[in-house]
């Protein structure tokens, strides 16, 4: 089965996130930060009436945070409502709009289902509980997200 | 059972719960100690009910439900056939039919394993018992006239999910949609009002929410064509039309959300019968205001706090009916349900004609349970006592009975009105009756707010809670921030509020403007002594100067938001305030779970997002602590009796132990003089002043204090206003000026030249009086003068100074005793404070120009300036400033002559 995922980049990691879970992306992004908030979330965005939290995957992920970040772009998760019926294997994120903060919007490749490898177990640098599976591109690894720790409250 | 099953058995039940519902006050209509007159179509209105109930029972094969139902039904027939007359009995156990009926519906899968033995045995005696006995000229209740659905104004229901997985259903507008047997009859019915469907409470939330969104997206819309209108030929009438729309679209949605309180208010019919009849008593419940709308939130929120409300009137506020009648009073009490609008709010009284509370009974309670000390209660007034049973472990009953009596009762209930954004009060004559007022707001999902601005952050703010705004201005002195142990507070309407800043809270950085550069920099004061509390810490002074500069940069001036939390007041401080503005509230999502200072988000008219402030978050999240009796705010009117309003003083040091303190009021000015510029001529000391020898006194040579072993090469004279004498007093050093209240005691100190003595930071504190340490002014026509005056202080010290005078004082504290005073009379000339906070001077003196017309009459006041203007044409002789004896005189030498 050929799967489609959209690559995003996080500093220099090339991420994955199947399209089918995607609602949209932003690439001019106007948030407002929340006094209190976890440093996770970067803050809140009004997406036409709907009030979306955005998560700095960077803080997320234990990226280095010194590095300057580069305004990137947000990718708008579908909520358990949007997911398609049937959209078997698909995490589901619950019923809050979560955006998520990349540096650089990648493209979008067809994979195939035997492409995808599972994490390997010593892959903790980059937080390994992030991590779905890998896929060997030509140039790269993409490696695909596990949304549910990312989206753990 | 599949899925299309449970449906049809929710629906079953929703519809039987409703029917039964509306059957019960026929029920009670039917008894013949009711003092309503039966319906004749009552009797067929529960039949039918009851009937279709065992019907639809039968279909789904519920047995209990079912031989209940039928058993109820037998009964019922014989009461529509005449062959029976229903009696109490009969009703009571049809009632509690009712109730088990009731019980097996809401818990319908487990409706089999309820036991209704005892139900059944006591509806069949009646059924077996030998009947007759009939009078025959008893007329047939039979005949089916046409039966007319039930009117009820339109209302909306809302019923608890029953079944799970199933979202509550909501009717909208109320007669029950047809049954298969009624179709014919609706038909006919042409009273019938308003057409009604079943929408799930899901669709009409997210209708709500959509209709929010409407609302935002017209405005930004507006917003962004404005200014391009011009060049859009046509889209002006259409935006308009679009927004007239959308604003209509709103308010329509917004109804659906409301019904009417008539449904709650239907329910106590059974709970006063019940319990009356259980206590022994016969009230009567008089509902009125059935159609006012709430929203249904509210509405479900209000029942537990009314119920309590209604059974504690039941219990402890009639008394029974022996007592009713020796009393002349009617044997059937009275209580009143009333709901109607009021300045936006709706308001709910609770009226009983019993016996009214016992103000001295509220007082010694309070004591014996050690809530407040006697001193304390003893200084309410009879209204301020009877708010006393809202205090928690206050509970009137003398026994606990399982009606109420528990101890917990009016300071729950006043938990759960706040929290519904409401308040409560409570009114009562002795003898009468008592009356209890909520008021509540109309709805909870449109909330007015404030917009506000902290380091360029927008928050909004409920208005709800939000009692006062106060501008915190720079430099000035009056309403600024204090510290007393670390903790910042504001002095505001005679109370101490804790103040919280709102950047610090929320952990924001706080900032101020550079009076200079205008730039926002870091703001790294630690504490700021806006005012001085005692000794100045001289380590401040340096940065305290820094800060007075600062703090003349006109953008630095914040606003304090004087908010309420239930029974707790605190101020909050932020930058600005933008607008007030309706928000729709939205809740937080997970990730913000742990922000406890916020209650939901919203997005602004403009499309901003802003957090939605939540005061009780607040008070949780920076461990702010009332205390009950201050919250309640008995320990401010206690305070404020006692002390009254804070009086300005300058405190001396005479080089020993002993702190003296002089009313500002009587000093004209200080002068630092050098030891040498003092002269001594014979016994006396004088200076040297303005080219006359000015007298001069010390404090040692009058008072019964030391004299101060030292004497510094500077010394002070306080020169006192004209008519306060014409000597200097010299002292060794002037402590500080102080403005506070004061508890003046006359007893524990007195002596020549002394008011009194009072406590002021754990130091006595010895008030002199500057006159009397000087040579006396000749004395005028002795005159009787009334005084009433709130600040004691004010009291002892006019007195002393109309005594001085030469006249004779009779002075009052209490507005109570005037009248006494007054017809006791003989009194040449009355001066009446009208500045203390709460003291209600103007009414005071219009009292006083009721009772003595003639009177002299004159105003105190704390400037002779601030005459209030109100008071003009209330036939008052002047103003006089408090302690301005050369006005005191003047004024009065003008009634003597």
């Amino acid at each position: 089965m050929t799967r489609q995922f959209a690559t995003f980049k996080l500093d220099e990691t090339l991420w994955g996130i199947d399209i089918l879970q995607i609602r949209e992306i932003i690439i001019q992004l106007e948030s407002y930060p929340v006094p209190q908030a976890p440093p996770h979330v970067h803050g809140l965005m009004n997406l036409r009436g709907q009030i979306v939290t955005i998560i700095d995957l960077r803080q997320r992920l234990r990226y280095n945070a010194e590095a300057e970040a580069k305004a990137g772009c947000c990718v708008i998760l579908k909520t358990d409502g949007e997911l398609v019926k049937g959209a078997l294997g698909l995490e589901r994120i619950g019923a809050d709009a979560v955006g998520l903060l990349f540096s650089e919007i990648g493209e979008v490749l067809a994979i195939e289902e035997e492409q995808i490898e599972p994490a390997p177990a010593h892959a903790t640098a980059v937080g390994g509980e992030f991590i779905q599976g890998v896929v060997a591109l030509e140039e790269t690894l993409m490696l695909i997200m596990k949304l549910a720790p990312v989206l753990d409250a | 059972m599949n899925e299309e099953d449970l449906e049809l058995l929710n629906e079953f039940v929703i519809a039987s719960l409703e029917q039964i519902e509306q059957s019960e006050p026929d029920l009670m209509a039917l008894d013949p100690r009711a003092e309503v007159e039966p319906e004749p179509e009552g009797v067929n209105r529960i039949f039918r009910a009851v009937h279709s109930v065992k019907g639809a029972a039968g279909f789904f094969g519920l047995k209990n439900i079912g031989a209940l139902s039928h058993t109820m039904e037998n009964l019922l027939s014989l009461f529509r056939e005449g062959a029976l007359r229903p009696s109490g009995e009969m009703i009571d156990a049809l009632l509690s039919g009712v109730d088990r009926l009731r019980g097996m519906l809401e818990s319908i899968t487990h409706s089999d394993e309820q036991d209704i033995s005892a139900d059944m045995r006591r509806l069949k005696a009646f059924l077996d018992a030998p009947r007759g006995a009939l009078p025959a000229e008893d007329p047939p209740v039979v005949e089916v006239a046409p039966p007319i659905a039930e009117h009820k104004p339109a209302e909306v229901k809302v019923k608890p999910p029953t079944i799970e997985d199933k979202p509550p259903e909501v009717e909208v507008n109320a007669p029950p949609a047809p049954r298969a047997e009624e179709v014919g009859e609706a038909q006919k019915g042409a009273r019938q009002k308003d057409e009604t469907v079943r929408v799930k409470t899901s669709v009409l939330n997210a209708l709500m929410e959509m209709a929010g969104e409407l609302v935002l997206g017209r405005n930004r819309l507006v917003r962004m064509l404005e200014g391009h209108l011009d060049e859009l030929e046509g889209v002006a009438p259409i935006l308009q039309q679009v927004s007239a729309i959308t604003t209509e679209i709103q308010e329509q949605v917004m109804r659906t959300r409301v019904q009417p309180i008539g449904g709650l208010f239907a329910r106590f019919q059974r709970v006063v019968r019940d319990i009356s009849h259980k206590l022994n008593k016969e009230v009567r419940l008089l509902t009125l205001g059935e159609d006012v709308e709430l929203d249904r939130t509210i509405i479900e929120g209000l029942s537990d706090p009314l119920t309590h409300l209604v059974r504690n009137s039941l219990d402890h506020g009639f008394e029974p009916m022996n007592q009713r009648e020796a009393a002349g009073k009617p044997r059937v009490g009275t209580l009143r349900l009333e709901a109607y609008h009021e300045a936006g709010m709706v308001n709910i009284d609770i009226k009983d004609d019993g016996r009214g509370l016992d103000v001295a009974m509220l007082r010694e309670r309070a004591v014996l349970r050690d809530l407040m000390s006697l001193e304390a209660v003893s200084a309410l007034s009879d209204r301020e006592a009877m708010q006393l049973i809202f205090l928690p472990g206050f509970s009137t009953a003398e026994a606990v009975t399982d009606i109420s009596g528990r101890g917990v009762g009016m300071d729950v209930v006043r938990t759960n009105i706040t929290k519904l954004g409401g308040s409560i009060e409570l009114s009562s004559v002795y003898g009468q009756g008592t009356t209890i007022s909520l008021k509540l707001p109309l709805t909870l999902a449109i909330v007015t707010s404030l917009v506000i601005e902290v380091e360029g952050q927008r928050f909004a703010l409920p208005q709800v809670g939000l009692e006062e705004v106060v501008r915190l201005k720079p430099g000035e002195n009056r309403g600024q921030i204090e510290r007393v142990r670390g903790a910042e507070v504001i002095r505001h309407r005679g109370r101490l509020l804790p103040v919280v800043r709102l950047a610090d809270v929320l952990g924001l950085a706080r900032t101020y403007l550079d009076p200079q550069t205008g730039e926002a920099r870091p703001d790294r004061r630690q504490r700021i002594f806006d005012r001085r509390s005692g000794p100045a810490p001289s380590p401040e002074i340096e940065e305290r100067r820094e800060g007075q500069e600062r703090r003349h940069a006109r953008k630095n001036i914040k606003r304090l938001l004087v908010l309420r939390v239930g029974r707790d007041r605190f101020g909050l401080v932020v930058d600005r305030i933008l607008a007030s503005e309706e928000i729709v509230v939205k809740p937080l999502s997970r990730f913000l779970k742990d922000a406890v200072c916020f209650s939901g988000n919203t997005i602004l008219g403009d499309g901003t997002i802003s957090m939605i402030i939540d005061p009780l978050g607040i008070v949780q999240a920076t461990g702010l602590k009332f205390s009950d009796a201050a919250s309640l705010g008995l320990e401010e009117t206690v305070k404020r009796n006692l002390y009254g309003d804070p009086v300005p003083l300058l405190m001396l040091d005479n080089g020993t132990d002993e702190v003296f303190a002089l009313p500002i009021a009587q000093i004209a000015r200080i002068e630092k003089v050098k030891r040498s510029d003092i002269e001594q001529i014979g016994r006396r000391l004088y200076l040297r002043y303005q080219g006359e020898p000015l007298p001069l006194t010390q404090l040692h040579d009058h008072l019964p204090a030391a004299a101060p072993s030292t004497t510094p090469s500077e010394l002070h004279v306080i020169i006192p206003k004209p008519g306060e004498g014409d000597t200097g007093l010299l002292v060794p050093r002037v402590i500080d000026t102080i403005e506070a209240p004061i508890r003046i005691d006359t007893e524990a100190i007195s002596g020549r030249g002394l008011l009194g003595s009072a406590v002021f930071n754990d130091q006595i504190v010895l008030l002199v009086d500057i006159h009397e340490l000087g040579a006396r002014p000749p004395r005028a026509k002795a005159l009787k003068i009334l005084l009433v005056e709130g600040t004691p202080f004010y009291r002892v010290a006019l007195t002393r100074c109309l005594e001085q005078l030469g006249h004779r004082v009779e002075a009052l504290q209490a507005p109570r005793d005037i009248e006494g005073a007054l017809a006791s009379g003989g009194f040449d000339a009355a001066l009446c404070d009208v500045s203390t906070a709460d003291f209600h001077g103007e009414a005071l003196v219009e009292l006083i120009r009721a009772t003595a017309p003639k009177l002299p009459l004159f105003a105190s006041t704390l400037t002779a300036r601030g005459a209030p203007a109100r008071l003009e044409g209330k036939g008052l002789r002047g103003n006089i400033g408090k302690l301005d004896r050369a006005s005191l005189r003047a004024a009065l030498a003008g009634v003597s002559a």
